[in-house]
């Protein structure tokens, strides 16, 4: 797998406290990766880590394959476009000139693409408009749109959704999917909004307190979150031969237990177990939200 | 590198809050001297300006042009894009110092041309303006007479001064990061020139004083102040330069490890 970021172990302390605790994830080229955690959980150090605001305590940190500690690591931020918690913004210059102060520190000679910048976030008729006098709206757009300057490659959002009413949480959500789809440009989203992230991520991480439980592909948490019936055997192994034989769509998670995303009559079920020497001990239905997913995740990873 | 340079420069080219100040600072030194025009031991007044002023409001200016890097987050936007914290500190330390250095020369300039435009002929055996309270290092010396030189030596060292000071003021602005910034680096340079004045105030007195005469900079400002070129200058301009460095240094160093919200 081609990866835009990866990291190994990272560790972020701040005197006592542990921010990232041994944190390992892989953000493929080409992904809307969604990096989901409560407030607290470390989303924000990690992408501060990423950006090269803050530095690791311990761990590897990649970007485009090269090491956070090789000099070279520059040349791979040059690719990066990133709004970390608010936006980073000139309050008193307009749109368009905080676009041009920008483009001076990237070094880029010509401000041509300046206005189709600025219609791409929407912003192309804020004329003379200082940025202090922008909603949160306005201003997030703007702080994609210098995100965007130099046209990166890896676009890493911060929270993009907090505070924005409906109109701009959608307006917010069809940019990142354009950028991703029309430009490809790879995104690290972080949010603790899963069914905003859920229309657009194509991979998730979940982290708590510093640590990844758990990553995964969209398909994988769509599986996850299905709805279907939970069944708890003596062999899974039979089960998974009976319901072979009745070309049901089923899931082994471990030596007991079994999702079946279908629903098949139980007596046929029972007896069909009992000829392959297999008992059904229960059957529950299960239907989890993308919401109660995260909470069983987060509280299982506490318990490990 | 450049491309910062460029950045940095492009935008407190067009900073109303510059434009406006340098505006102010020629009027200021146009009509200090067509006040003081008459007055002896008037030339003397960017020297004061330097030494008593200049900290504070070096302080509170470059305070408020490094104010969106860290309150707005504007620096996120030149780290995250693979600029070096080393470049970063040096740009920003260029552009804070120009600011400050082209209003000062502003206000002297527009003070001197005026001066030399409507004021009296500065010569010999004038009456001093004698200020009650103030040490002997900051009174005008009665005898000596206006020479380029002096000039030309004490604008050098009060602009030496205000590097200093500016240097300072970065430093506190990384350090505090924010809004609380301003406070601290008007209490800090204000303590560096009250501590200043207080050791002037006890040169020949005690020995330490003396030992810090051409160390401290607004204590080399002082004894600069006057008509006559001071055999001084050269120790107390390579001071400021070595005291300068010191603090750029301790700054960059800083900013290279500091964690940037």
């Amino acid at each position: 797998m081609d990866c835009v970021l990866k990291t190994n172990n990272l560790c972020k302390h701040y005197k006592h406290f542990k921010a990232l605790d041994g944190l390992t994830m892989q953000v493929p080229k080409g992904a809307i990766y969604g990096f989901v955690g409560r407030n607290g959980a470390g989303k924000t150090t990690l992408i501060r880590l990423v950006c090269g605001l803050q530095l690791p305590t311990s761990g590897e940190l990649e970007l485009y394959g090269v090491q956070h500690t090789d000099a070279k690591i520059a040349h791979s931020r040059r690719r990066i476009g990133a709004v970390v918690e608010t936006p980073s913004l000139y309050l008193d210059m307009t749109a368009e000139e905080n676009l041009k102060q920008q483009y001076r520190v990237l070094g880029l000679p010509s401000f041509e693409g300046i206005p189709e910048l600025l219609q791409l976030v929407g912003l192309g008729d804020t004329g003379k408009k200082k940025a202090r006098q922008f909603s949160l709206g306005m201003r997030q757009r703007l702080g994609i749109a210098v995100a965007l300057c130099g046209n990166p490659d890896f676009l890493v959002l911060d929270e993009p959704i907090n505070g924005l009413d409906p109109e701009g949480i959608i307006e917010i959500r069809e940019l990142i999917l354009k950028l991703n789809r029309e430009k490809k440009i790879t995104v690290l989203i972080s949010s603790h909004i899963l069914d905003e992230l859920a229309k657009l991520a194509t991979h998730y991480g979940f982290i708590n307190s510093g640590r990844i439980v758990r990553e995964m592909s969209a398909e994988e948490l769509e599986t996850a979150c299905r709805k279907c019936m939970r069944v708890t055997v003596t062999d899974p192994a039979a089960l998974a031969r009976v319901l072979e034989r009745k070309q049901l769509e089923y899931q082994i998670l471990d030596d007991t237990h079994a999702n079946i995303f279908a629903n098949p009559v139980i007596t046929e079920l029972v007896l069909s177990l009992k000829e392959e020497g297999c008992e059904l001990v229960s059957v529950e239905e299960h239907d989890e939200s993308l919401e109660s997913f995260y909470i069983s995740l987060i509280g299982g990873g506490e318990h490990v | 590198m450049f491309k910062l340079l460029g950045a940095y420069f492009s935008r407190l080219s067009k900073w109303l809050v510059f434009r406006i100040l340098l505006l102010l600072m020629l009027i200021g030194g146009i009509g200090a001297a067509l006040l003081m025009r008459k007055i002896p031991g008037a030339w003397n007044m960017p020297y004061m300006m330097a030494y008593l002023m200049f900290p504070h409001y070096v302080g509170v200016v470059i305070g408020l042009f490094n104010y969106p890097l860290f309150t707005n987050g504007t620096i996120r936007n030149q780290l995250s894009v693979g600029h070096r914290r080393s470049h970063i500190y040096l740009a920003d330390w260029a552009a804070s110092n120009v600011f400050s250095v082209a209003l000062y020369l502003v206000f002297t300039v527009g003070f001197f041309i005026t001066l030399a435009l409507c004021g009296e002929a500065m010569t010999a055996g004038q009456n001093p303006v004698m200020i009650e309270g103030l040490p002997s290092a900051m009174e005008v010396n009665p005898a000596a007479s206006v020479s380029l030189k002096a000039v030309l030596c004490g604008v050098t060292l009060s602009l030496m001064q205000i590097i200093f000071f500016t240097t300072v003021t970065q430093l506190f602005c990384v350090m505090l990061k924010g809004v609380k910034s301003f406070l601290a680096i008007y209490l800090g340079n204000q303590m560096l020139v009250i501590g200043s004045i207080g050791i002037a105030a006890l040169c020949g007195k005690y020995d330490l004083p003396d030992m810090l005469l051409n160390l401290l900079p607004s204590v080399v400002c002082m004894r600069q102040s006057s008509f006559a070129a001071d055999p001084d200058f050269w120790p107390g301009l390579l001071a400021m330069i070595a005291e300068t460095v010191i603090v750029y240094t301790l700054g960059s160093l800083y900013f290279r490890k500091t964690d940037i919200n």
